[in-house]
């Protein structure tokens, strides 16, 4: 018996997992996916937006503010990346005039640093913007993350103090007699609390609890191209253009990587699950980029991907609380600004009413293990030489860093894992030249057969996956 | 700081050759190679096919990569494993890392082998779902050379490159199906020889003007779409059909992997994608030269090592000194050509210039020109853009070369 058990491990659960790790409560995380951080969380823009587009009123506006202002303490305690890189919004042209004044004046009132500047020191802040850029607001504190990294590095805390997570644990059903039974693909797990973080599937369990409920999710598939790091020198902030209503438009920006990121479109699909590139998505891309910045050259590109944003049919996030069942749904973006806000509001709102949260003592540190400079990596090598044995050459990556990432206490389980937690694949050669040793460290380090190593949920290196025999 | 007469970066065929050529010329020379072992990429080439011209006998890669090992362990040439080069400066000091730590050192002078790596589905934006199953040929050679997997049940083939045919044949072999094999342009790109022995004889239908422009499968890839293309490379609306895989094989072009060359900010070419070099192979650093596949791309491993001997000629001449010539004239070619190497010359000797052309050309005439006069005139029957071609300018030629070398193809 758990007191919260929360479901979903995307930004959300385990933000949540986070906060919630430091209180004398049990909590555990069933998460249906082999590795955490895995869906809508994995796929996004990676901005912490600084807040000044959602209507007012809207717990987007509220939550967005909050979780901006959260980040950066958050982000030092766990030595994670988090770099406040500064954004343009952008216009192209008079007509857009209005609108940028109606956003510096809201960013005012929500006390949002904002400058509002004209060409020329536009020109000097960006040399790559696009010729036909007018004038625009500058947001200094605008910030970038690595989106799975924060998530690890929650969960990874959450863990180590106390919290329990289960992957490849389904939620299947929901029962309320005087506890909660959370029935899974792993057995029943129960609880006086349940939360419902599950992002694409936010409706699905929502009803599993009350099969009344009359929550609605539209499903916005997002498509963007990212290019090779030695790029980095062409774009210094985040380039917005103007919101419309189909959300923020296809921005610019430069990952904490190095890497510069266009997109994404947005379109509503049918198949939450399709996180398919198109190509009318990624011309879409080309052409909405090249009203704010000049174009790189294409062969720059080294990947596409899709996003899927489960945006509820209200405009605003669903944040509410039946009888201890607490619906966390419809978060698309600024889902990924606001996470920190929407968790502090679930424990404030609901959590303190329901529970005596006393803050624990002697809480477990957990610090994020960065990128290695050369001088920290040549230490390192004199206790360990594996340091010393780079695997991934694109991203100066060695043996001993994806060790790391294996057996962190939420450590990689996939090809996909490892990936995300240290950046081997992510590169220009995107594992063509690394995957096989990676696939091979894993298999030593969780002692399973090569082929038995998935790249994500049921999905192995050869096609009959874990049951093949004709090795 | 530890100082070196030159430096080596790259154990492959390029690199092995310019540190054994190196040693004969009684040059002392570091070699670092990333992997564990050396010999590079040849010893994942487990067919047959090298060393017709080197070593006068038919070999396979690791073979040939043994024949070039023990003659480079033989002369005791120094060389480090595992050793990543991180940064190449323009003073010509490398940082590497390897398991004894990270190293800082200068070199008189360095020899750029790095090789080349794999165009993947990334860069040419194929797109579909996010499925697995998707490999650049190399890396399924890997898997199934080096490791012993075969990742494929039924496969179908992107690009009829030289790796691409050889992996139809090695993945038929290793029990896969081969379903396929689709070019995107209206002939092969791979050595003829590969056509017969990979394609025709296991029938694997190859489909020309076709590519992929769909992957399907969530989850492990379930199918593709393939179109036609038209004269641009576009595909055709209403062409599509699908074939059921489980594997995709890209082997669409290799690339120069010089992300150091770039970063230490020496002059690159786009069309190469390799940096310039003056007829010594040397870079717009001097002192730093390059050569094998991270020059240019390759399509017999022979040629490769010829150019890591010649690389040593070159970094004996520099390091003694010898004929230094400030003179520069830039080869040029028209529109015909992918590339010409090299990008400029000086007139104190025979040049070989190499070259590509962009598209199959049949009975022409290679017509190579100095401003306005005409120094040679080659008949050709046949020129493809899957072989490199070579020619020597000799001496007596050289001196009629004003501003310009041009190379150029008429009727």
């Amino acid at each position: 018996m758990y007191d919260i058990i929360i479901i979903g491990s995307g930004i959300i659960g385990s933000m949540l997992a986070y906060d919630l790790s430091r209180f004398n409560v049990s909590v555990c995380v069933l998460e249906k996916n082999v590795e955490i951080m895995n869906e809508v969380s994995s796929s996004n823009s990676g901005l912490v937006h600084v807040g000044y587009d959602p209507e007012d009123g809207t717990l987007k506006a509220q939550l967005n503010l909050i979780g901006a202002k959260r980040y950066p303490q958050i982000a030092k305690d766990l030595n994670v990346d988090y770099k406040q890189v500064g954004s343009l919004l952008v216009s192209n042209s008079m007509d857009e005039h209005e609108a940028l004044l109606k956003y510096a004046q809201r960013a005012t009132q929500r006390k949002i640093d904002v400058k509002y500047i004209q060409q020329d020191e536009i020109r000097r802040m960006e040399p790559n913007i696009s010729d036909s850029v007018l004038e625009a607001l500058f947001f200094p504190t605008t910030a970038i993350i690595t989106p799975w990294q924060m998530g690890f590095a929650c969960m990874n805390f959450a863990v180590l103090n106390g919290v329990k997570l289960f992957r490849q644990t389904k939620v299947i059903g929901i029962d309320k007699n005087e506890y909660y039974t959370v029935h899974t693909t792993q057995g029943v797990f129960e609880s006086k609390c349940v939360i419902n973080c599950t992002g694409l599937n936010g409706v699905d369990v929502a009803k599993y609890h009350d099969p009344n409920s009359k929550h609605q999710l539209e499903f916005r598939k997002g498509e963007y191209q990212v290019s090779d790091i030695r790029d980095e020198s062409y774009l210094n902030h985040v380039i917005y253009p103007m919101p419309s209503k189909l959300g923020k438009g296809v921005l610019a920006l430069k990952t904490i990587e190095g890497n510069l990121m266009f997109g994404p479109t947005s379109y509503v699909i049918d198949n939450r699950y399709d996180f398919s590139t198109t190509v009318n998505g990624l011309n879409e891309v080309d052409s909405k980029i090249s009203q704010i910045i000049k174009p790189l050259a294409k062969n720059r590109m080294i990947r596409q991907f899709a996003g899927v944003r489960p945006g509820s049919v209200t405009k605003d996030f669903i944040i509410e609380n039946k009888d201890g069942f607490i619906n966390v749904i419809g978060i698309d973006s600024p889902g990924l600004a606001s996470a920190p806000g929407i968790s502090e509001y679930v424990i404030e709102s609901f959590l303190k009413k329901d529970f005596e949260l006393e803050s624990k003592m002697n809480l477990v540190d957990f610090k994020w293990k960065k990128h290695l400079s050369s001088n920290e990596r040549n230490e390192l090598i004199k206790d360990d030489s594996r340091y010393g044995r780079i695997v991934c050459v694109c991203e100066t990556i060695s043996e001993k860093e994806i060790m790391n990432a294996i057996h962190l206490p939420v450590g990689a389980r996939s090809i996909k894992g490892v990936k995300r937690i240290t950046r081997p694949g992510s590169g220009r050669c995107q594992g063509g030249f690394c995957e096989s040793e990676v696939v091979r460290i894993l298999a030593r380090e969780l002692n399973v057969d090569m082929k038995d190593i998935p790249y994500d949920n049921d999905v192995f290196l050869t096609p009959l996956g874990g049951h093949d025999e004709t090795r | 700081m530890r100082h070196v007469k030159c430096v080596v970066i790259g154990g492959g065929s390029a690199g092995l050759a310019a540190a054994i050529q190196l040693k004969k010329y009684n040059i002392d020379c570091l070699l670092l190679e990333k992997e564990d072992v050396l010999g590079g990429i040849l010893n994942q080439c487990i067919h047959n096919g090298f060393g017709l011209t080197r070593f006068k006998e038919e070999l396979t890669g690791p073979s040939y990569a043994e024949r070039l090992v023990s003659e480079f362990h033989d002369l005791g040439i120094e060389f480090e494993l595992d050793s990543t080069v991180i940064k190449l400066n323009s003073d010509k000091s490398i940082e590497y890392i390897n398991p004894k730590g990270v190293h800082k050192i200068q070199a008189e002078s360095i020899v750029l082998a790095l090789g080349a790596r794999e165009r993947t589905r990334g860069n040419i934006m194929i797109p579909g779902d996010r499925s697995v199953g998707v490999w650049t040929a190399g890396s399924a050679q890997k898997y199934l050379n080096i490791d012993g997997y075969c990742v494929g049940k039924r496969v179908f083939i992107l690009g009829s490159g030289d790796i691409g045919l050889i992996m139809a044949r090695r993945m038929t072999i290793a029990k896969a199906k081969v379903v396929g094999v689709a070019e995107i342009m209206p002939y092969s790109n791979g050595l003829t020889r590969n056509l017969v022995q990979c394609l025709y004889d296991y029938d694997i239908p190859l489909y020309l003007s076709t590519t992929i422009t769909r992957i399907n499968g969530n989850g492990r890839v379930q199918s593709i779409e393939l179109s036609r293309v038209d004269e641009n490379l576009k595909p055709l609306s209403g062409t599509e059909f699908n074939i059921e895989v489980d594997t995709v094989l890209l082997s669409v072009g290799l690339i120069p992997d010089n992300i150091i060359t770039e970063n230490a900010g020496i002059e690159m070419d786009p069309r190469t994608k390799g940096p310039k070099i003056n007829q010594y192979y040397e870079t717009s650093i001097p002192g730093i030269f390059a050569c094998g596949n991270g020059l240019h791309i390759h399509d017999v491993v022979d040629f490769v090592s010829e150019e890591g001997d010649m690389v040593a000629k070159s970094v004996e001449r520099y390091l003694n000194q010898l004929g230094k010539s400030d003179l520069s004239i830039p080869v040029n070619s028209d529109s015909n050509f992918i590339y010409v190497l090299p990008q400029t010359i000086d007139k104190s000797q025979a040049v070989k210039l190499k070259f590509r052309v962009k598209r199959p050309l049949k009975n022409v005439k290679l017509v190579i020109r100095t401003k306005d006069e005409i120094i040679m005139t080659l008949p050709k029957t046949q020129l493809l853009p899957a072989e490199l071609e070579m020619i020597t300018l000799p001496l007596p030629l050289i001196d009629k070369i004003q501003d310009e070398v041009r190379l150029e193809i008429i009727a």
